[in-house]
């Protein structure tokens, strides 16, 4: 199909098919005012503030207005600007919308149109009908009073998040927002994913946090991709003098869309754990302090003097980090003993070679095979949700309690898993969601079945770990040196760690592994390092230094880099 | 077969069951065999007339009607006019007029009169429960002409040719509507039957169904056949008991005998017909926010375009059609286009169907064809005015239709007359307020009820109705300036220029039309702080 022309304002333009009015307006740089829109959630023409004539006199939503060949319509005509205001008046005057008691203030969208079209007082009796306030959910205040129902959050958190949590109930002026149908936000099926918060226009939906400390606007914006799994989510982090306020998803991040979880937008908000401030060295069973050049000074002569030195890395640490700690123990000090705090099984990973994310969303079918992603990779559990909503069939292999069991179709214990074969045989495109620390046991079966593999990798960086081959154990070793990032280690590593002679820990924060090192070096967490990391689908990204690290704490990547240095 | 000297047609609509249709029943059937007559009197169950009276009780030969208020007089009727063969004047239908206007001679003389009822066809004359009665009233004969002898194109262009408008309200084409679901390409089809019956005072479609629900179920074969659909819902409101339980008997009764189903008279047509129930919403009568809530949603409009031929229930091609234009679609088929187009006027060709109600003598069902003039359906079919007063306003459509107000009773109700004067006639509902009414205790309750019914998504009809009725409250507590009806007139503008669906637009109509027509009451209230009514209370 050839390009529209219509014309806007009196301006013939020409646009591709397929677009909304509200679209092609933007197109060409015209500002058509919305508040139930928004771009990346389908239209439902709600709010009318976004009306344009046409040239038969009618007043049309732009937002759901397809734009059709000779259209002519006027954005700004005098008609319209009564309509947005008259509009606007009846929505201040709906509820409780007295900007100045509202912590949003000044980030409100609601707001910034009232200014826009000088809405200076209450054309109406406002705020009549009282609404209940729901504060008990640990992210998320929802104040009622301050909706404006234009569904941004509905929308939201059923299309994009696939969770189907918040909707309406009641009618007419007494509707209202609503989780799982009149619960609490708090006893709601939410899983914290925050994306209504996200949308919300106005004070309505918002973040405990950073609701009250301060506007959008005085903060700085960090594009970067969250470390707490191995999706690689685009974020977007807002900080004020040094302090993480919140976390939005980034939306033009191919790898979510937007979309987060728990773990990557409030998680990093609410970091309680101590950090590690100051390098350590223990001595005849006393601790003390010591400046930054002695510690990187006795870690060297410990891994010079050592026999048979030994290095473990956290599969969090940036591939630059990882490229450092292989130069270290080859080249510096030539020994082979080095591995990842994690280990995975080498066959899942080739399996898994093409998987993608986004298999999931168009597949016909999905396994999770022991594996519950909702707990640890949260837009996972979204993106699974979402397939089963467009028809995908779930199946579910587990001996224990699965989250998503409510979208299975089928769950089998681990010992029926043979019956996947059979169950799977019809479907074209199966997608195998599964733990990379399975035996090469349940990959006999799963070996059968025509799939794209996902492995769930716990860490950011598994991949790149894996890509630059260190995939392996830890051997014996004298004298050891731990990267651990935010790791404490499990009880295995803390287990076998008993017969080694000396250890040195690089880590963010006090430990089981901190407190049984012999010398402790602080290090930056993921919020305050640069570098490149791999997501589980081979994927590099770059994630950007958020805030910065507290003052003499480098990153794991200039730790080793001066270890290196030290040793000559 | 058996041969019975007399037959007694039982009114057993709802309305008629409420007034204890069955118990007149039982009793009918204890005098009869009390009287030896059991062999000579037949009683059948029916349909409601349309009369808004007693329990009807139509006698043949003769079709003299009954209206039993009280169940002693049947003894009396039993001996009198099933025994001894006289009519009995003081149980008849009548009209309280000055001079009453007895009905004592045949329906087919007096109520029928100036009636057409080609869609009431069925209605009190058949048994709705029992197929077999529907088939012997030609039930069925449409369904199997299409399947036998014509192509869905010619059944396309038969309705078409009829010029059939949708009578839901809006008047669309139904035979274009069906031509835009048949050429669209997804696939599966599905064919609707609205049977949200929502528009207060609108009680047609409830007739139809309870009086002949089998000719809603052959007409959507009929149309699924056109347009390739294999199902069918009927969305019935969720108050409509009987409606419900006839139209399912209805199914099952056809399914029994494979005129739904697969393979539908031996053809490879199948189609199947689901009954869904309302859950008392009147925005899911509008086509958008029916679908939403079929598929199990918030029923809550959607936008338009996509239009409901391309993109309906699920997405899929769907034609909705109102009960009333579905009713019409088997006579169409067998008669013809063309002696459809005979009945009626230009760009309105057949009968309409009104409910008549209010300050009027006959209230009721009354079925006409389009072009007669609203003075004629109150005062000719209607009996006129309760009590000899006069007119002061016709609300035509129901709550969301339009103020005729007696200037305007001249003109014709047809789609093209009523437009030419502004108004629309809606779903057919003709509310006759007499001059002892109060436009704006009228107003307020047309206002409470859209405020009830409004789904909440847009907000000039979710905050502008609270709004509006508070104003109205002001101007009946005498606690508003007169200078703010000109800001209720743009706040009724605004809603009616940008809500979403129907609804707003609507109630923001009945404020235009109040203040347009009678603001002259509204100053009278705001100034003299008195209603010439005494509606308002004190002011």
């Amino acid at each position: 199909m050839g390009k529209l022309l219509l014309k806007i304002n009196g301006n013939e333009i020409e646009v591709d098919p397929g677009l909304t009015v509200l679209q092609a307006a933007k197109t060409f740089g015209i500002d058509i005012p919305t508040l139930c829109h928004h771009d990346q959630l389908n239209p439902i023409g709600a709010c009318r503030l976004c009306v344009v004539e046409t040239k038969q006199g009618t007043l049309q939503p732009a937002c759901t207005l397809p734009a059709t060949q000779g259209l002519e319509v006027e954005t700004e005509s005098p008609r319209v600007v009564e309509t947005r205001k008259f509009i606007l008046n009846l929505l201040f005057a709906e509820r409780n919308h007295y900007c100045m008691y509202c912590e949003v203030s000044g980030d409100c969208e609601l707001q910034n149109m009232g200014y826009r079209y000088g809405i200076d007082h209450f054309a109406f009796s406002p705020y009549q009908n009282k609404f209940p306030t729901d504060f008990g959910h640990k992210y998320i205040l929802l104040e009622h009073n301050r909706c404006i129902l234009c569904r941004r959050c509905v929308r939201a958190c059923s299309d994009l998040a696939g969770h189907y949590v918040l909707g309406m109930v009641n009618r007419g002026a007494h509707t209202m927002l609503s989780p799982d149908m009149e619960s609490p936000l708090k006893a709601s099926s939410c899983v914290s994913c925050g994306v209504c918060v996200q949308v919300c226009p106005t004070g309505s939906l918002s973040d405990k946090i950073g609701a009250y400390l301060g506007k959008t606007a005085e903060m700085t914006k960090t594009k970067s991709v969250c470390a707490n799994c191995s999706m690689g989510c685009g974020i977007l982090a807002f900080t004020k003098a040094n302090h993480l306020i919140k976390i939005w998803g980034d939306w033009e991040s191919s790898v979510n869309h937007g979309i987060l979880c728990e773990l990557g937008r409030f998680t990093p908000l609410y970091e309680k754990r101590k950090r590690v401030s100051h390098p350590i060295i223990r001595q005849e069973g006393k601790r003390e302090l010591i400046t930054y050049e002695d510690v990187i000074k006795k870690a060297a002569l410990k891994l010079k003097e050592a026999k048979n030195p030994g290095g473990l890395i956290s599969p969090k640490a940036t591939n630059e980090a990882l490229e450092v700690f292989n130069q270290l123990f080859s080249t510096s000090l030539k020994s082979k003993n080095t591995g990842l705090m994690e280990n995975y099984n080498e066959k899942v990973i080739e399996l898994s070679s093409d998987g993608c994310l986004e298999d999931i969303l168009t597949a016909e079918a999905i396994v999770l095979y022991k594996v519950d992603p909702s707990t640890s990779h949260g837009v996972v559990a979204s993106w699974v949700k979402r397939a089963v909503t467009n028809d995908a069939k779930l199946y579910i292999v587990t001996d224990d309690e699965n989250s998503l069991s409510f979208y299975a179709s089928e769950i089998f214990k681990t010992s029926e898993a043979g019956k996947l074969v059979n169950t799977l045989g019809n479907n074209n495109k199966v997608v195998v969601i599964l733990n990379p620390q399975v035996e090469s046991t349940d990959l006999e079966t799963l070996e059968k079945v025509k799939a794209v593999f996902l492995p769930l990798y716990k860490s950011a960086n598994s991949m790149g770990a894996v890509k630059q081959g260190l995939n392996s154990t830890f051997g014996k070793s004298d004298v050891s040196l731990i990267v651990a990032s935010d790791s404490s280690g499990d009880s295995n590593l803390l287990a076998s760690l008993k017969d080694i002679g000396y250890l040195i820990v690089i880590s963010n924060f006090v430990s089981p592994l901190t407190e049984r090192a012999d010398l402790i070096i602080p290090s930056a967490t993921w919020l305050e390092t640069s570098g490149t990391i791999t997501n589980l689908e081979g994927k590099t990204q770059i994630i950007s230094s958020i805030i910065e690290a507290p003052e003499g704490v480098k990153t794991d990547k200039a730790i080793i880099e001066d270890l290196i240095k030290a040793l000559g | 077969m058996k041969i019975y000297r007399l037959h007694v047609l039982l009114s057993t609509d709802s309305r008629s069951i409420l007034r204890g249709a069955f118990e007149v029943e039982t009793k009918l059937k204890e005098e009869i065999i009390k009287k030896g007559l059991e062999n000579e009197v037949q009683i059948l169950r029916t349909g409601g007339w349309g009369i808004e009276e007693g329990v009807q009780l139509t006698v043949y030969p003769g079709g003299l009607v009954y209206v039993i208020n009280n169940i002693d007089d049947i003894p009396y009727l039993v001996e009198e006019h099933f025994l001894k063969g006289r009519p009995v004047k003081k149980l008849m239908y009548e009209i309280d007029l000055p001079a009453k206007v007895k009905m004592d001679v045949p329906i087919e003389e007096e109520i029928m009169k100036k009636q057409t009822r080609i869609i009431l066809r069925n209605v009190g004359l058949i048994n709705p429960e029992d197929i077999k009665e529907y088939i012997a009233h030609d039930g069925y004969q449409a369904l199997a002409h299409v399947l036998s002898t014509m192509t869905p194109e010619q059944v396309i262009a038969e309705v078409k040719a009829s010029e059939l408008l949708g009578r839901g309200g809006a008047g669309f084409p139904t035979g274009f509507k069906w031509e835009l679901t048949a050429k669209a390409l997804a696939k599966p089809k599905y064919i609707i039957c609205n049977a949200d019956e929502g528009e207060p005072g609108t009680f047609k479609d409830r007739v139809i169904m309870e009086g002949d629900p089998h000719s809603i179920i052959e007409s959507m074969s009929i149309a699924g056949y056109a347009v390739g659909a294999n199902k069918g819902f009927i969305y019935v409101r969720g108050e409509y008991d009987l409606s419900i339980d006839r139209l399912n008997l209805a199914i099952k009764q056809s399914k029994e005998i494979g005129l739904l189903g697969n393979n539908i008279l031996g053809t490879n047509f199948d189609f199947d017909v689901e009954v869904r129930i309302g859950a008392g919403s009147y925005v899911c009568g509008e086509e958008t926010a029916l679908m939403e809530s079929l598929e199990g949603k918030r029923g809550e409009p959607r936008s338009k375009p996509p239009y409901p031929s391309t993109e309906g229930l699920w997405a899929k091609p769907t034609v909705i059609n109102n009960v009333e234009t579905l009713a019409n679609i088997p006579l169409i088929i067998l008669k013809g286009a063309e002696w459809y187009r005979s009945l009626g006027v230009e760009g309105s060709r057949g009968t309409k169907v009104f409910t008549l109600f209010g300050d009027v003598n006959a209230k009721g069902v009354i079925e006409v064809p389009f072009g007669f003039t609203l003075k004629e359906l109150i005062y000719e079919i209607g009996y006129g005015i309760k009590g000899g007063k006069n007119l002061k306003l016709v609300q035509l459509g129901g709550s969301s239709g339009s103020f005729i107000t007696p200037d305007h009773l001249d003109v014709p109700i047809d789609w093209n007359s009523v437009r030419k004067i502004g108004a629309g006639q809606g779903s057919g509902a003709i509310l006759v307020l007499d001059e002892t009414r109060c436009v704006i205790d009228f107003l307020k309750n047309l206002l409470a009820f859209f405020n009830h019914e409004s789904c909440g998504k847009c907000v000039p009809c979710r905050v502008g109705l609270p709004k509006a009725l508070d104003l109205l409250n002001r101007v009946t507590s005498g606690n508003v300036e007169i200078n703010e009806l000109d800001f209720m007139e743009n706040l009724a503008n605004v809603m009616k220029n940008t809500s979403f669906c129907g609804l707003g637009q609507a109630a923001a109509n009945q404020i235009l039309e109040s203040l347009k027509y009678f603001k002259s009451e509204f100053i009278n209230h705001i100034e003299t702080g008195y209603c010439p009514a005494n509606k308002c209370g004190r002011l």
